[in-house]
């Protein structure tokens, strides 16, 4: 089984453009993406929010009310009007990820005028890690009050305050964890494929004989798999890490546990393709395409929160949403562990069935072949 | 033993025995089931009836009969981008040797197929004939008892074929059994001490090659002629009519002289008479190819 490995580890070192795939190009994609990205503005986006009215007011009740007919913003989960969250529950939303955004209502909002500086009546708290959505909810409540309280906007009326503290880039931590698994992904399908030439020239039939049998070259080719998919996460981290100041460190253990994870998903998702593909090309057609797919509606390119909510909804059933969470979770939301371990059982999941497809199926292919 | 693919028969009550230090060589045409053969030989499929073997065990259950079978892919079934010596160690260790036993192992295989000299080249960068040697070596890391080779000198040149039948010759002289799938009918002669001949999944005829040849042919002897251009009706009636068979499309005529017939002479002047340019005339002791065109109906092994 090691033995596999080793073969496969001489082979990618042997292949200087297995190599580049493998380790620079996702480094390099990154930091075009994490420049790229950083600065994007949105435009005609629905963004999910929870309203919290701390003021308990007719006001805050009509702004809450206009808040609900406005095509542009829909409501988290138990964040609607009716359900009269505190602040900090509504923080905590945000913080979470089940919100884009809070909108808070924390004074009247017809006093005397002038307004005293920074007596602002609603609050948004935006997630720092989706800056538009703390624009676009500014301008949901300007509306708003235009409609439930005539008279009103008089600024300032609405503020936009993080609702996160500490000064972590969260669009280079977004997409630390989304380029890596895009690559993950894409480098496992390459050194998979080389199971097909192996195939064609003979030496699955070879062995066949052996002991392990195909139970040692699936086995063996997974697990190099998964650590050539684990190296190069800590390659793109370690960049993130040296030059934009993504903190690993503080969470170490679910860092490593969702990195693993990755890697393992990428192997099995690669040997799955490949078990059932006839040639290399037909292989790398599949696979291309599915990752492409994968990464695109999974939020590898652009965040989900910017996504249609149907898209947003698929993505959210794909290892690639899952593992982006997961790192997201662990590097800039702070989740603690318990709450993580569902999104890492999916990817336990989805790692292991995708292990024993591919198993089945090159034992049932080279049977019958 | 009998296989089916569905409802179509691949194997039909083949029966054959490979002893130790036999090199049995499998000649048929493309479709026989040659390869069906040989994957049930090493026990990737099952039978629909009857049995497989090797040295008492059945391959499709044991591992200890697998394990005693050595294959030589058609193809090049090495990693390219690793050394001979590398190969053969992930080979032999993949086949359970470890330690001083693949030292040991590794050396043998080397030194039996001749490959001192490549130890530490890319298998890449071998040539063709060293690949192919390379190819049988990593077959013999386990030291099988039946070593099975499909098309072993496809494609190589004939310093090369002859340096891998020296090879097998040498390996079957050391007590292991052989066979051979091959396209080589010079091959087959030169090496097998049995040959079979399947056609349509049946064995059709199976002994030793010299055995097989004088028993059918005696002493006759056989004529080949060629022709300037294709037999028109009327030569072709006289060949037919003299028990001649076309091969090539009809310039190429092969068939038994007895020794009441009509002798050269006459035959070529009859056809002459008929219109036809004869542009060559050969008369040869009957071989395994002649043997193996009448079986099969075909001029070579494809």
């Amino acid at each position: 089984m090691l033995v596999i490995s080793y073969a496969s580890l001489i082979g990618l070192l042997r292949d200087r453009g297995a190599l580049i795939m493998a380790f620079v190009l996702p480094a390099l994609i990154f930091v075009i993406f994490a420049a790229v990205f950083s600065g994007t503005q949105g435009d005609g986006l629905e963004i999910k929010v929870v309203f919290a009215d701390t003021t308990q007011s007719e006001q805050g009740t009509a702004i809450g009310t206009a808040l609900s007919s406005d095509t542009e913003v829909r409501f988290a989960q138990g964040g609607a009007p009716a359900d009269s969250l505190s602040r900090a529950t509504a923080r905590d939303m945000v913080l979470s990820g089940q919100a884009d955004a809070a909108i808070v209502v924390v004074g009247p909002v017809l006093v005397p005028a002038p307004r005293e500086p920074g007596a602002v009546p609603v609050v948004v708290l935006a997630d720092d890690a989706k800056p538009i959505a703390g624009a676009l909810a500014a301008a949901a409540v300007q509306r708003a009050l235009g409609d439930a309280v005539p008279g009103s906007v008089s600024p300032p009326v609405v503020d936009i305050l993080a609702a996160a503290e500490g000064e972590r880039d969260p669009a280079v931590t977004y997409y630390a964890g989304a380029i890596t698994i895009m690559f993950l992904f894409f480098a496992a399908l390459q050194g998979a494929v080389g199971m097909i030439e192996d195939r064609a020239s003979g030496i699955v039939d070879r062995l066949m004989l052996t002991r392990g049998g195909a139970g040692a070259l699936v086995a063996g080719k997974y697990l190099f798999l998964t650590g050539q998919g684990a190296m190069q996460a800590s390659v793109v981290f370690a960049v993130a890490w040296l030059g934009y100041e993504v903190v690993v460190w503080d969470a170490f253990g679910a860092f490593a546990v969702t990195t693993l994870l990755a890697a393992t998903s990428a192997a099995g998702l690669a040997m799955a393709i490949v078990s059932v593909a006839a040639t290399r090309a037909q292989a790398l057609a599949t696979g291309n395409a599915i990752v492409l797919v994968m990464s695109a509606v999974g939020g590898s390119m652009v965040p989900r929160y910017m996504m249609p909510e149907w898209i947003q909804d698929l993505g959210a059933m794909t290892p690639t949403g899952w593992v982006i969470d997961a790192y997201q979770a662990v590097l800039f939301r702070d989740v603690a562990t318990p709450d993580l371990e569902g999104t890492w059982m999916l990817l336990a999941g989805f790692s292991f069935v995708a292990l024993l497809f591919s198993w089945i199926a090159t034992r049932v292919k080279e049977r019958a072949a | 033993m009998s296989y089916r693919y569905g409802e179509r028969v691949a194997l039909n009550g083949v029966s054959l025995t490979v002893m130790p230090g036999d090199v049995f060589a499998l000649l048929g045409p493309n479709g026989a089931g040659k390869s069906t053969l040989i994957r049930t030989l090493c026990g990737r499929l099952r039978p629909t009836s009857g049995s497989v073997l090797i040295d008492g065990h059945n391959p499709a259950r044991s591992r200890v009969a697998r394990g005693r079978i050595g294959l030589v892919p058609q193809d090049i079934a090495l990693y390219p981008y690793m050394t001979v010596a590398e190969n053969l160690s992930v080979f032999g260790r993949l086949a359970g040797i470890r330690g001083a036993q693949l030292v040991t192992m590794v050396d043998h295989a080397i030194t039996a197929t001749g490959l001192e000299e490549r130890v530490d080249q890319r298998v890449e960068t071998l040539s063709g004939g060293y690949k192919r040697r390379a190819n049988i070596a990593s077959a013999l890391l386990h030291a099988p008892k039946l070593l099975v080779l499909d098309e072993p000198t496809v494609g190589v040149d004939l310093d090369a074929r002859n340096s891998i039948n020296a090879v097998l010759r040498s390996l079957s002289e050391g007590g292991m059994s052989v066979l051979i799938t091959t396209h080589d009918l010079d091959q087959a002669a030169s090496v097998a001490s049995n040959v079979g001949i399947i056609v349509q999944g049946q064995i059709v005829e199976t002994g030793a090659p010299d055995e097989l040849v004088a028993e059918r042919y005696g002493g006759a002897q056989e004529m080949v002629l060629l022709l300037a251009e294709l037999a028109d009706p009327g030569v072709a009636a006289i060949l037919t009519n003299s028990g001649f068979k076309s091969l090539e499309e009809g310039r190429l005529w092969r068939g038994r002289l007895s020794s009441d017939g009509p002798g050269i002479d006459a035959l070529t002047s009859q056809l002459v008479s008929a219109g036809a340019r004869v542009r060559e005339t050969r008369v040869r002791q009957p071989g395994l190819d002649s043997l193996y065109a009448d079986l099969t109906g075909e001029s070579e092994v494809a």
